[in-house]
């Protein structure tokens, strides 16, 4: 093996590339524009919709109304139940999802509230099971009973002459005690890993097909491996320049995600003052040390399938289903409470997503770091063995 | 127009992929392989890290323990929380993850527990990191305890006074499901599937577009089929369809896998939605057919005219890969919580049969906007077929150099 070789087969690559402005444009403006415009639009859109929907159609039929007329009117003046008139069919509606929740008072429920103080009375909401607009309506109106009963129990406890400090002997209180960058990284940690290692996999798609099953196509291959050049170097300079193009799209997008954070943060912070949405320098460094040996093994890997097949057509046949087996453990981040463990730490992409997670929320596990760093990196040299391999095979490179 | 130079056209294109057969594998196979892989094996990762997540003791810590003896010994007894002992540096700790959560009884807290005392009752302190499920989980299990042993107090208080406990309990509230078991499974089970019903659909559609498009010009065809007798209408209409064909047997194959996954792991699903039997009926399958139909003729529409304008493959990939992104996001804000089909939502593109799927996987079929999905997702099918039409007929696109 000839270091300057790897150079020569690398500089011509890459000359090819730079020369190519359609894959630059790609590479680079692509991730600087499209993850912000991402970023904000997802978050601004979901924060909206989600705000939208809890307003939305919040109708609430009930049944029993004339038993309950205090109640009801206390309920009526809520600006976040529209209440409707009764009528048989509510089950069916609600399954309909054209009325979200349905609440039944007993008869005389208010009479036997005065009357029997010693039974309580029985109210039953029916509703949607694990539908969000529905348990959004439930917890409303569950919010404007509890108010209701608390005043019953203040005149039932002003009647013995009793302070309803009784029934309140002591108070809970939460407090958020993770520094606000902690908070909001969560969030952040919960989406980013996912769209970084997805933009560090398109990333190496492009070259890696155009360099092998590419050149096969325009017939170019059986020249360059006529030439003085040992195959060994031929696909280190050529991976090369396929992680080159894999880890400026990945480095681009780390950086737009910490600025389009920051604008996120900016935008949105009103509705939430806690939520100041920053990525700090260490948090990007660290996420890009991470990626850098998941770049060479996708690079490897791709290059390794890819150079099987006999055109783009094929390649891209073999590519399109790799993508998915990447994108599920990439969404590991996407569940809540998993952590990091030694075990999970072995697994390919889906240790990447999970201590990307881990590090944008401001944590630095840095033994798991290190062995998520060395298992990423055997992987990728196992593909890069494989890929230097498949070099060497004529049937790989001369199938017909 | 000539239906028969079309079906020629046609069937010379499916002929150059049937040939072809790990394109067959891909088209057929993959959505076979994944559905079950999404459903079953992401499925039982996910529930298997949530009942692992639940299962963990929490790590927590009793700040002022001696001032409420009582109710510290109960949390000690507490299953699921593991008590550490007192600290300076909790706050750090519950930072990063060491501690889940703190909870700080007053001093005074016990002598005010039988009677009022003066001023204002006491306040117990949680602290916890927002926005982390696990330490939110430890909160829960404190709080929990925490009112049952409140609730045990004001029972004594007012005891002490003469009154019951159902005096101080003057409502009671049940809650019902009313919704049809299938349609909860449903609900919970379908949050992904849109998401890759619409990507699928894409993918089957762009290798074939650019194949027949970018791929005749690298490979210097183009003006060979152009110079043949069959007019340009006919050979776009032809190619045209043959896209369609591999974007739609991949649809189609993808919710079948989907409808035949359920049927086949029916207990296991009802393990993972809690009890609820879930079927997918072939009224849905057939009603998801009908929306996903129109797309399947705009993505493929509109692969075909983008992929015109470009000389080579690379060229080709180089603009279907932010088309990948733009269809994506509306495919992916079907999956939000709360967000709901109305008649504006009808009319985006993708989002809108992103959102009619996943209302059908969930048991309702609101008709209305279902059929303005459908027209609306008609017309930019009809504009984009326009496009590429109008493609066909413009030398420059056609021998762009």
């Amino acid at each position: 093996m000839n270091t300057r070789q790897i150079g020569v087969v690398f500089r011509k690559e890459l000359m090819d590339t730079l020369r190519d402005r359609r894959t630059l444009i790609n590479s680079i403006v692509v991730p600087l524009i499209v993850t912000p415009v991402l970023m904000l639009g997802f978050i601004g859109a979901a924060i909206y919709i989600a705000r939208a929907a809890i307003r939305a159609n919040p109708e609430v039929m009930i049944l029993g109304a004339e038993h309950a007329p205090r109640l009801v009117e206390s309920l009526g003046l809520s600006d976040r139940i529209k209440i409707v008139p009764a009528a048989e069919d509510y089950i069916q509606r609600i399954n309909e999802k054209k009325l979200r929740a349905a609440v039944e008072f007993p008869r005389g429920f208010e009479e036997n509230l005065k009357a029997h103080p010693d039974r309580s009375q029985i109210v039953k909401i029916y509703w949607f099971e694990e539908e969000f607009r529905s348990r959004e309506m439930v917890r409303e109106v569950q919010r404007q009973i509890t108010e209701f009963s608390t005043r019953v129990v203040t005149e039932r406890l002003s009647a013995r002459g009793l302070s309803d400090q009784w029934v309140k002997p002591f108070t809970t209180k939460r407090a958020n005690v993770a520094p606000p960058e902690r908070v909001s990284g969560n969030i952040l940690g919960f989406i980013a890993p996912y769209f970084l290692i997805i933009l560090c996999l398109t990333g190496a798609i492009y070259p890696a097909m155009d360099l092998t099953a590419g050149e096969k196509e325009r017939g170019t291959m059986e020249t360059i491996l006529a030439s003085p050049v040992h195959r060994v170097e031929l696909v280190l300079g050529k991976f090369l320049l396929v992680m080159l193009v894999s880890m400026v799209t990945t480095a681009m997008a780390v950086g737009m995600f910490a600025l389009s954070a920051l604008a996120a943060g900016r935008m949105f912070g009103q509705f939430d003052p806690e939520l100041v949405l920053t990525v700090s320098a260490k948090a990007a460094a660290a996420v890009f040390f991470l990626i850098l040996p998941l770049a060479v093994f996708f690079s490897a890997g791709l290059m390794a399938i890819s150079v099987m097949a006999r055109n783009y057509r094929e390649a891209q046949t073999y590519l399109g289903p790799l993508m998915f087996v990447v994108i599920l453990p990439a969404m590991a981040s996407f569940i809540p409470g998993v952590e990091l463990n030694t075990r999970l730490a072995l697994v390919p992409i889906l240790n990447i997503s999970l201590v990307s997670k881990e590090v944008f929320a401001g944590n630095y596990p840095w033994g798991i770091i290190g062995l998520i760093f060395g298992s990423t990196l055997a992987y990728a040299v196992a593909a890069l063995f494989l890929a230097v391999r498949q070099f060497r095979r004529e049937d790989v490179l001369f199938r017909t | 127009m000539k239906v028969a130079n079309v079906g020629v056209v046609y069937r010379k294109e499916l002929r150059d992929m049937l040939r072809d057969r790990k394109t067959l594998i891909s088209m057929f196979l993959f959505p076979l392989i994944l559905f079950p892989l999404m459903t079953v094996g992401f499925g039982t990762f996910e529930r298997r890290m949530r009942s692992r997540a639940r299962a963990a003791a929490s790590t927590v810590m009793i700040l002022g323990a001696d001032h409420a003896p009582e109710l510290a010994a109960r949390l000690r007894e507490t299953e699921g929380l593991e008590i550490l002992p007192a600290a300076e540096d909790y706050k750090q700790r519950i930072a990063d993850k060491r501690l889940r959560a703190v909870i700080e009884f007053p001093s005074g807290f016990g002598s005010a527990l039988l009677a009022p005392g003066a001023g204002d009752p006491p306040a117990v302190q949680i602290y916890f990191y927002r926005t982390e499920t696990r330490s939110q989980a430890a909160v829960t299990k404190l709080e929990d305890a925490v009112n049952k042993y409140k609730q045990e107090v004001i029972e004594k208080r007012l005891a002490s006074q003469g009154m019951t406990k159902a005096e101080i309990q003057p409502v009671e509230v049940k809650q019902e499901n009313v919704a049809a078991p299938e349609k909860v499974a449903g609900s919970r089970l379908a949050i992904m599937l849109p998401y890759f019903i619409v990507f699928l659909c894409f993918m089957g559609a762009m290798g074939p577009a650019i194949d027949l498009t970018a791929g005749e010009k690298e490979r210097g065809t183009l003006e060979t089929i152009l110079a043949s007798a069959v007019g340009r209408d006919d050979l776009v209409m032809g190619k045209f369809l043959l896209v369609l064909t591999t974007s739609l047997t991949t649809a189609v194959m993808s919710l079948l896998s989907f409808g035949v996954t359920t049927r086949f792991s029916r207990e296991y699903l009802e393990q993972m939605t809690g009890g609820h039997a879930f079927s997918v009926s072939a009224t849905t399958i057939a009603a998801a057919f009908l929306v996903v139909l129109p797309m399947s003729v705009l993505f493929s529409a509109a692969l075909l005219a983008l992929c015109l304008q470009a000389k080579s493959f690379k060229e080709a990939q180089n603009y279907t890969g932010p088309m990948m992104l733009i269809i994506i996001l509306p495919a992916m804000a079907g999956m939000i919580p709360g967000v709901e089909l109305n008649l504006g939502l009808a009319a985006v593109p993708v989002l809108n049969v992103s959102l009619v799927t996943k209302e059908l996987f969930g048991g309702t079929v609101p008709l209305i906007p279902i059929a303005v999905t459908f027209l609306s997702t008609c017309a930019y099918a009809g504009v984009a077929l326009f496009a590429a039409f109008k493609m066909f007929q413009t030398e420059s696109v056609l021998f762009r150099s």
